[in-house]
């Protein structure tokens, strides 16, 4: 068994956004530090792993990336089962992009868990000189909707691994509050399948064995 | 999923003579019609196998000629896909078409007959200088091919099986590369099916089902195309068999030929410009605009030049299209056209060792209104029996002949998937590169548009369809033209993305342009579609492309690339019912992991495995999946699954091998598909068939 499996908390965090935005190379960049200008569009979905430490655990993240076009969607129960948390991403130099965050927030609202922690990422960054949405625009869309933000650029990797960081963190957070709670009333309806798992695998004894 | 599938009319008809064939006591001839066979069942080496093979291919079309105008007498009526299917339920039944006490007098009188109903049978009088050819041939040639008939049609059927076993056999040696003597039964005529025994009808079930696909496209061939000739972008109007036959590449011909409709060309014209007698009746104006030049044929999205390309686009239809033309058009391929080939039982008998007479056909007959002898009549029958043959040389021998009639399209069709499945499409030598000019079209170019059924290919219709500019789409298309393919360097060498964007606008157009499908299949861009149109770009000329493409999307998986992905859902759900039959083992280990064939396998299915690399051998993969049906592809990945087997029962998280398949080995993986398919029960194969282009299977599987 090699290190890699071992984990304490086990979280599916999945990307989303239009087509074309660098959802893969955001993926790419934090699990194996690569970005590739030329990369293939993805075709349904695809998921990685990495682990990173908060407070002394290992969380093991879960990434699915998925193909950005809204005739994907029809795949999306299967894809936001047990996840949570989700990146939406848009692209800062294309409006358009932004524009579609709320109807991906919609899709997030009909087929995720209602606590899924989701974060608005701006990628691309990098295209300063092209920007088409103001940063502080998009701060405040986040906040009215209570979404964390941030801009990342998966060319030049700025912010990419914080984004993920802080994400997992904060399902990180929230889960062992819940997990509090729920030792406190006990009849809370549970959430996704993946916080059982991690939830229960909080208790010192951890989750090595299980599948990724 | 439920147990029973629904089975149409026809498809049981199909699986009716499938099972007759095999099995039925109506099928073992009259002792006496037995050629004497000299050939008593021996083992035969591997490369003797081979040779069989060759001889199975290589056989004569005078007997499905024959073949085809009994089942004209039988049949004798209207529309087509009502003959095909009368065709396969009362084909069974006929075998006393050649009774056996019938000598060259009752031959004589069933050419008579025959021809007569063929005429009969022909719904175009325009064509019937076709027939009448076959009539006019010299009084020899006529006998002798009534002979060979007399002799062999009855064991026609009872070859079948055997030759599909062997066949099967064989290729599965070829790619074992298991070089040890075979025992294997070679069944003359004096073996029936029923003789097939333990291992062989294994193997003979798995390649009949590879045929029972065959026959569903025959049957699906011919409904579908009757939609299409509603389809101004198809445009086939109302024209029966003989227009279609008649027509040729037309459009694109016309630019090399005089606006005037001239007398269909004399034989083995294969100097492409001489044939200038298949003007498109649909579009007489064509020929003046077509001939682009750089001003009025452009991209009016990127503003780019194609008038080059389709230009030469032209020339290089122009002249594979006099090699290819009568190939082109009515390729169903249907039960007869099986049992027909099968007759090869018969190429061992002594008399085969004669050749038959080459007609001297045109001769003292009216130029004008002859047509080319049928191979039929023209190829020797004997067949070089040690003499190992380059596969490049048989299948150029499938891809020059000349066709009179469907069943001997049908027949060389098969032909043509017979010698892919054992050989695979040759490499050819590359051909000297003359700056400005395109190659000539691959053989795989012309294999998969013949397999496709590309019988119409119009520069005008396509110019037009790319002026219309940019769809609704054209921004999602963009979005993923520049990242198709993009990790192969070859594709990138080979396909500009700007064809790749305009093909993808052109099929948008089309299919806008047209109420398409009375069952409400509708098409958009689909992020996918791009990896799919990407082999045949990389394969041959731009229009070439546009139109295989087409024609496979609408034809062979119109489910894959609906907006909900309803296809390839469903293929997925097979995938793991299949891998449960197949590999239950594998099956559980995967389930007990939660890996879900929606997780790893969804680009495969998605792109017909278009996404795997190397692109070489998708190349060969979509050889074997465009001949016998592209279902097999779920099969295939699961072949793929199959070739890490052991790495994902000991790994312990598997998906991370899945992530990312391990390169394709086409051949490998065809000879495990092949191997499969034959664990698969019935019902479960034969919604695996129909899933990429019939709704009702998506209903009938729920989740």
């Amino acid at each position: 068994m090699s290190k890699e499996d071992e984990y304490d908390y086990l979280f599916k965090v999945v990307l989303i956004g239009d087509s074309g935005v660098g959802k893969s190379n955001l993926v790419s960049r934090f699990t194996r530090n690569e970005f590739n200008l030329e990369s293939k569009s993805t075709i349904g979905v695809e998921f990685t792993t990495r682990s990173i430490q908060v407070d002394a655990k290992t969380i093991k993240a879960q990434i699915w990336d998925t193909a950005g076009q809204e005739r994907y969607r029809a795949i999306t129960s299967a894809y936001y089962r047990g996840a949570v948390g989700a990146l939406l991403v848009y692209d800062i130099s294309k409006h358009q992009t932004y524009e579609n965050v709320g109807r991906w927030l919609k899709e997030l609202r009909d087929h995720a868990d209602t606590n899924i922690v989701i974060m608005l990422v701006g990628n691309k960054s990098d295209l300063r000189h092209l920007r088409a949405v103001p940063t502080d625009e998009a701060k405040q869309f986040a906040a009215e909707n209570g979404l964390s933000f941030i801009e990342t650029s998966a060319l030049d990797s700025s912010n990419v691994e914080l984004s993920f960081q802080r994400i997992l963190t904060e399902i990180y957070r929230t889960v062992s509050n819940k997990a509090l709670e729920n030792s406190g009333d006990g009849i809370r309806p549970t959430g996704g399948e993946t916080i059982n798992v991690a939830a229960q695998s909080a208790d010192g004894t951890n989750a090595a064995g299980k599948c990724c | 999923m439920s147990p029973h599938s629904h089975l149409s009319p026809l498809d049981n008809s199909i699986l009716l003579l499938d099972s007759t064939t095999a099995t039925d006591g109506a099928f073992v001839p009259h002792s006496s019609d037995l050629p004497t066979s000299t050939e008593p069942q021996v083992a035969l080496d591997h490369r003797r196998l081979s040779n069989r093979i060759q001889k199975l291919i290589r056989i004569p079309l005078s007997v499905s000629q024959t073949h085809s105008r009994m089942g004209s007498i039988r049949l004798g009526l209207g529309g087509r896909a009502e003959k095909r299917r009368l065709a396969a339920v009362t084909s069974p039944s006929t075998p006393s078409l050649a009774s056996p006490d019938s000598g060259k007098v009752g031959s004589k009188t069933a050419v008579a007959g025959t021809t007569a109903a063929a005429e009969a049978a022909t719904p175009y009088p325009a064509d019937n200088s076709t027939t009448r050819s076959s009539a006019a041939l010299p009084a020899d040639s006529v006998q002798q091919e009534i002979e060979y008939d007399d002799d062999n049609s009855s064991t026609n059927r009872e070859g079948f099986t055997v030759a599909l076993s062997l066949f099967a056999k064989v290729k599965a040696r070829v790619l074992n590369s298991t070089l040890h003597p075979v025992s294997s039964k070679i069944s003359t005529s004096s073996n029936n099916s029923g003789s097939s025994s333990g291992a062989d009808s294994g193997t003979h079930e798995g390649s009949r089902r590879l045929d029972r696909r065959g026959s569903k496209d025959a049957s699906r061939g011919s409904r579908d195309e009757d939609s299409v000739g509603s389809l101004p972008g198809i445009a086939v109007g109302n024209s029966s068999d003989a227009d279609l036959l008649s027509q040729g590449v037309t459009a694109t011909r016309a630019p090399l030929s005089s606006a005037k409709p001239t007398p269909p060309p004399l034989l083995h014209s294969d100097s492409g410009q001489a044939d200038s007698g298949h003007i498109d009746i649909h579009h007489p104006n064509d020929q003046s605009s077509i001939h682009t030049d750089s001003t009025s044929c452009h991209d009016p999205m990127d503003g780019q030049d194609i008038a080059n390309d389709s230009e030469s686009t032209v020339t290089d239809l122009d002249e594979s299209a006099s090699r290819l033309r009568l190939q082109k058009y009515v390729f169903e391929d249907g039960p007869e056209a099986i049992a027909v080939l099968d007759a090869n039982g018969s190429m061992t008998t002594p008399q085969d060792n004669s050749t038959l007479q080459v007609v001297p056909t045109s001769e003292g007959t009216d130029a004008a209104t002859q047509t080319a002898p049928s191979a039929a009549v023209s190829l020797p029958l004997t067949v070089v029996e040690d003499e190992a043959q380059d596969p490049l040389q048989l299948f150029q021998e499938v891809l020059t002949r000349r066709h009179q009639t469907e069943d001997e399209i049908a027949d060389s069709l098969h032909d043509l998937r017979r010698l892919i499945l054992a050989y695979g499409i040759p490499t050819e030598p590359a051909a000297e590169k003359t700056p400005g000019a395109r190659s000539k079209p691959s053989i795989r170019a012309k294999c998969w548009k013949l397999l496709l059924e590309v019988h119409h290919v119009s520069a005008q219709e396509y110019v037009s369809l790319v002026k219309q500019g940019k769809p609704e789409e054209y921004g999602k298309i963009r979005n993923d033209t520049f990242r198709t393919m993009a990790t192969d360097k070859k594709f990138l060498d080979v396909v500009e993305e700007d064809s790749l964007i305009r093909v993808l606008c052109a099929f948008s157009w089309s299919t806008q342009a047209t109420s398409y499908d009375e069952s409400g299949v509708s098409f958009t861009y689909v992020q996918g579609m791009n990896v799919l149109a990407a082999p045949f770009l990389y394969t041959m000329a731009e229009m070439d492309a546009f139109y295989s493409y087409s024609n496979f999307i609408k034809q062979c998986c119109p489910l894959y690339v609906q907006p909900t992905l309803d296809g390839v859902h469903c293929g997925i759900k097979l995938l793991e019912e299949c891998l449960c039959k197949i590999d239950p083992e594998l099956y559980d280990y995967l389930k007990s992991k939660r890996m879900s064939a929606e997780l790893y396998a969804f680009p495969s299915v998605l792109t017909i495995c278009a996404c795997t690399p190397p692109l070489d051998q998708v190349m060969q993969l979509w050889d074997f999946l465009l001949s016998w049906g592209i279902h097999l592809n779920i099969i295939c990945i699961i072949a793929q699954l199959h070739s890490i087997r052991n790495e994902l029962m000991s790994h312990a998280s598997p998906m991370r091998l899945l992530r990312i398949f391990p390169d394709l080995d086409a051949d490998r993986i065809i000879g495990e598909t092949i191997r499969m398919v034959k664990l698969l029960p019935d019902e479960l194969y034969d919604l695996l068939v129909r899933h990429p282009y019939d709704p009702s299977v998506v209903e009938q599987i729920s989740w």
